[in-house]
């Protein structure tokens, strides 16, 4: 009966290490007594500061963008806005039997991911002029300066080494880069006249994009560092927090066009469709760069990986308090991504359930609002979330899996 | 054994299917709309300011100012002297024993006819010319030539010029070269009578004096009866800055085609001009009397409509008199030719807007032939000029006038593709009217070859400028319009096939009210086309 208790203490305890970067985290310093755990989670998180869901949502799954989607997102626009995307899949295998460098303490892990992360910085004309189209801009100027576009999707195979009881893991990852697409508008605009007869056009900027046709366009490598450590609260008990770096690293690819524009064009206004038309910037944003670079410079390149870091302060899972708060930032190696705050509450509802809210400020957005929930049953743990359940300019989904034998 | 309920299996494989399906993605469509600048134009006057037609600056009002200058002719244009080569020979009857160094053998003077056809020079001042010399020496001792011109002054001083030439022989004279410079001199080419004065009748004549003296520091010679003592004179390239005598009866005559472009643009309507008078003006600056007569003014309009002005005045000859004083003191005479509604059928004439005019005239010189006697008289600054010269204010009742222009259609391929595809376009239009006439609006479109494919009709009026507000920056009255004009499918699918647009103007004044014209008034037409385009993206 202890056993059978043990069991299903510990197996819960171990699937409650959520995806890194899921609300809440949570620490355990027992034992594994399963040797075995395999973790499967998704993410698919988007988030704007202005760019309303039901537009994204137009471009994920199809459908009309009428003109009230519109309005309500242009009115949302500030200045400078800001969009961002941060979808992955990961697997994790820890193997707690096995006892590296002769260490009963360290633990192998192996880690498989896919990740895509793609970051958007706007001026609210670009999107005006995107789904509006230039009429609006008649006797009036159009800013771009400050937009820059990036992109990127790789895949990661990682091996490393845990602390069986801090949890604390590291682990090195080899990266096989799938995409890559990175653009910055440094100043440009557009001017047309009241009657849309001249046409000043100013691009100074530069890009880069991935070229080779193969599956993979680079390689290169990461680590992934999750440390763990606590401080006491009083005589018994600890506060425990988590700092985590992940995919930090690099990748170089082989082949990579290198687009700079610079200069002000001054051209036939008749040109103006040729220039700016939304739907070539979306569907075929390589010929819209081609069409507007003047140097165009094909060799390789090192580019840094979309690295995330966390600081949390964790859960206590052996606490006997009901209601636990945790807190922390988050941020990446993005100039799109604002390091983002959260805090929360956890409520432990049973044995087999816990729930838990937590709002945060930041990332793409601005104040966002997530609740969470996790089933335990035997061998198998069930966890659904999500950062951000009630803005009107983003949608957030977590969900993991995971077993333990 | 486990029993498996078929309806599972069905559920699950329309479950699946379901799933599979509900993964497509639908294409995400939006609406954009764009403007495309496409046809801007302005009818104005402007290309007309410089063209000595229409005036904008003397009064707020246009005035046409017509001047064309039909004939311009000056001195050199009166009669030209050809290039003359003039011989003096000198060859002894008899035979001379000896002639002593220092002695004068011959000295005679000879009249040479300068070919002037028809014309009888009696005086002339030479601007520029020159006479070039050869002279032929048969004798065995070298000798001076002296050559004077008689009647070829200047500075009160008569045209002479010495030379010397070395010996020579009978067979083979030696031959010296000179150039005597003419500018400036006066020639009296009335010649002399048998008793040596001046013949007042005569005319064309040049007359030259050789005397021929042996070197005075040579040795006596014979000269014998084989020996030809010459000398050739060319007078070339002689301009004149005066001349007086009877120069004939000269006759120019041409007919003069201009151009009043203003009334290319009007294929069509009435207008009612008011009083238009047009006047040939005649200049005399020289000092012959002309008779000058107008054969024919007619014009044509865009139809290819002919009508020539009837007067009086046209086919009967004018005499112009002479100029008076001289030189500095010269006064042109001025001969006006008007013709105007009271002398002519100018009404008609006018609201023919022919844009083709063609002026016939004649002018002859000495009209009543040599009687007038020789007299006459060409100074450097004499002119002979003929203007046609009109002005009056541009106001008008139009009735239907009709300007059109033509503008070529410039959009990209890529425009094109847009337009054809597009969901709907409207041609945004916006006129501004200075001129105080409303005016119908059309458009036509043209493919590449000029055929009219489609016709839009049913714009708007653009208003009169009268019932506008008044710019103080370009002191005009204006009225703006606006209109949207809605494209039709057909339209937009042959956007391909469209290469230039006609923009007609329909003018039309209130009934019997002759309207003035502003200076600088104008008609701006721009417009966009405004295109809601479908974006899809898959």
């Amino acid at each position: 009966m202890m056993r059978t208790l043990n069991s299903i203490i510990a197996i819960s305890v171990s699937l409650l290490t959520y995806s890194q970067s899921m609300l809440p985290l949570v620490q355990d310093t027992n034992i594994n007594v399963n040797h075995h755990e395999i973790s499967i989670s998704g993410v698919g998180d988007y988030q704007s500061t202005s760019m309303g869901k039901d537009i994204i949502k137009s471009f994920f799954y199809g459908g009309v963008i009428d003109e009230s989607m519109k309005l309500s997102s242009s009115n949302r626009h500030d200045e400078i806005n800001r969009f961002g995307i941060d979808l992955n899949t990961e697997m994790v295998y820890n193997n707690h039997k096995i006892n590296l460098f002769k260490d009963s303490l360290k633990g192998l892990v192996i880690k498989a991911g896919i990740y895509n992360f793609s970051s958007l910085i706007y001026s609210k004309d670009l999107f005006d002029m995107a789904f509006y189209g230039n009429d609006m801009f008649t006797g009036d100027t159009a800013y771009f300066t400050g937009s820059q576009f990036n992109s990127m999707t790789f895949q990661k195979v990682g091996i490393g080494w845990l602390n069986k009881k801090s949890k604390s893991s590291f682990t090195l990852n080899l990266i096989g880069v799938n995409n890559y697409l990175n653009g910055l508008i440094n100043e440009g605009y557009l001017y047309q006249s009241q009657d849309v007869d001249s046409l000043e056009f100013l691009l100074s900027g530069e890009g880069v994009r991935s070229l080779e046709s193969n599956y993979y366009k680079g390689f290169g490598l990461a680590v992934d560092i999750d440390y763990r450590f606590k401080m006491k609260k009083n005589e018994k008990d600890y506060v425990h927090f988590q700092l985590v770096l992940r995919n930090l690293g690099f990748a170089y690819l082989n082949n990579t066009e290198n687009y700079l524009s610079n200069g002000e064009i001054s051209v036939g206004s008749y040109q103006i469709n040729d220039l700016i038309n939304s739907e070539t910037i979306f569907s075929n944003p390589d010929q819209v760069a081609t069409d507007l670079s003047d140097t165009i410079i094909t060799k390789g390149s090192l580019v840094m990986l979309p690295a995330m870091f966390q600081f949390t302060k964790l859960v206590d899972y052996n606490s006997s308090n009901q209601f636990q708060g945790f807190f922390g930032f988050r941020g990446y190696l993005n100039n799109a991504y604002v390091p983002m705050l959260f805090a929360g509450l956890d409520f432990k509802a049973s044995k087999w359930c816990r729930l838990g809210a937590q709002t945060s400020y930041g990332g793409f957005s601005q104040l966002r609002w997530g609740m969470y929930s996790s089933f335990n049953f035997n061998h198998f743990n069930l966890g659904i979330a999500s950062e951000n359940l009630f803005n009107k300019s983003g949608e957030s989904i977590i969900i993991k899996l995971s077993c333990a034998f | 054994m486990k029993i498996v309920n078929p309806c599972l299996n069905v559920c699950i494989i329309l479950i699946l299917l379901s799933v599979f399906f509900s993964c497509k993605k639908e294409v995400t469509r939006w609406e954009t709309d764009w403007s495309i600048p496409f046809v801007t134009d302005t009818l104005n006057f402007y290309n007309f300011h410089n063209d000595s037609t229409l005036d904008n600056s003397t009064s707020s009002d246009y005035l046409v100012v017509f001047e064309r200058e039909l004939l311009d002719i000056s001195l050199n244009d009166f009669f030209f002297i050809p290039d003359t080569t003039i011989s003096q020979t000198f060859s002894p009857t008899i035979g001379i024993g000896s002639v002593p160094p220092g002695f004068t053998f011959y000295n005679e003077v000879e009249a040479h006819e300068l070919s002037v056809p028809d014309v009888q020079l009696k005086k002339i001042i030479v601007s520029s010319g020159q006479i070039d010399l050869k002279v032929f020496n048969p004798i065995g001792t070298s000798a001076y030539y002296t050559l004077q011109m008689p009647g070829v002054v200047k500075d009160g001083l008569t045209l002479e010029h010495t030379f010397f030439i070395n010996a020579g022989t009978t067979e083979i004279p030696a031959v010296a070269n000179e150039q005597i410079v003419l500018d400036g001199y006066a020639i009296d080419l009335r010649g002399e009578d048998i008793t040596g004065s001046v013949n007042v009748s005569g005319f064309n004549i040049l007359q030259t004096s050789l005397s021929i003296m042996s070197d005075p520091n040579g040795e006596a010679v014979p000269i014998t009866t084989s020996d030809v003592f010459e000398v050739e004179a060319k007078i070339k390239n002689l301009s004149i800055d005066y001349a007086q005598g009877y120069f004939g009866e000269q006759v120019f005559s041409d007919t003069s085609t201009f151009n009043i472009p203003i009334l290319n643009q009007i294929v069509s309507g009435n207008i009612d001009l008011d009083e238009v008078p047009i006047d040939v003006e005649i200049t005399n600056g020289t000092k012959i009397p002309f008779s000058t007569e107008i054969s024919i003014l007619e014009n044509t309009n865009s139809f290819n409509t002919t009508i020539s002005l009837n007067s009086a005045l046209i086919g009967n000859p004018q005499l112009i008199s002479p100029a008076t004083g001289a030189w500095s003191t010269l006064t042109p005479s001025n001969h006006l030719i008007g013709l105007d509604n009271s002398n002519s059928n100018m009404t008609n004439y006018i609201e023919n807007l022919g844009h083709t005019h063609s002026l016939g005239f004649e002018v002859k010189m000495n009209p009543f032939g040599a009687a007038t006697g020789s007299f006459n008289e060409i100074f450097p600054n004499s002119e002979l000029r003929i203007k046609l010269k009109s002005e009056f204010p541009l106001g008008l009742e139009s009735n239907g006038l009709v300007i059109v222009d033509t503008v070529q259609v410039n959009l990209s391929s890529d425009i094109v593709e847009n337009l054809i595809e597009a969901k709907e376009a409207t041609l945004h239009i916006k006129a501004v009217n200075s001129f105080p006439i409303s005016g119908n609006l059309s458009l036509q479109f043209l493919d590449n070859g000029g055929s009219v494919l489609y016709d839009i009709n049913d714009i708007e009026t653009i208003q009169s400028s009268l019932l506008g507000f008044m710019d103080n920056e370009e002191n005009l009255m204006k009225n703006e319009s606006v209109i949207e004009v809605f494209l039709n499918y057909e339209i937009l699918n042959d956007f391909d096939l469209i290469k230039n647009v006609v923009l007609v103007a329909e003018f039309n004044t209130a009934p019997g009210i002759i309207q003035s014209i502003p200076s600088n008034a104008y008609l701006f037409f721009k417009s966009n086309l405004k295109v809601k385009t479908l974006n899809s993206i898959p």
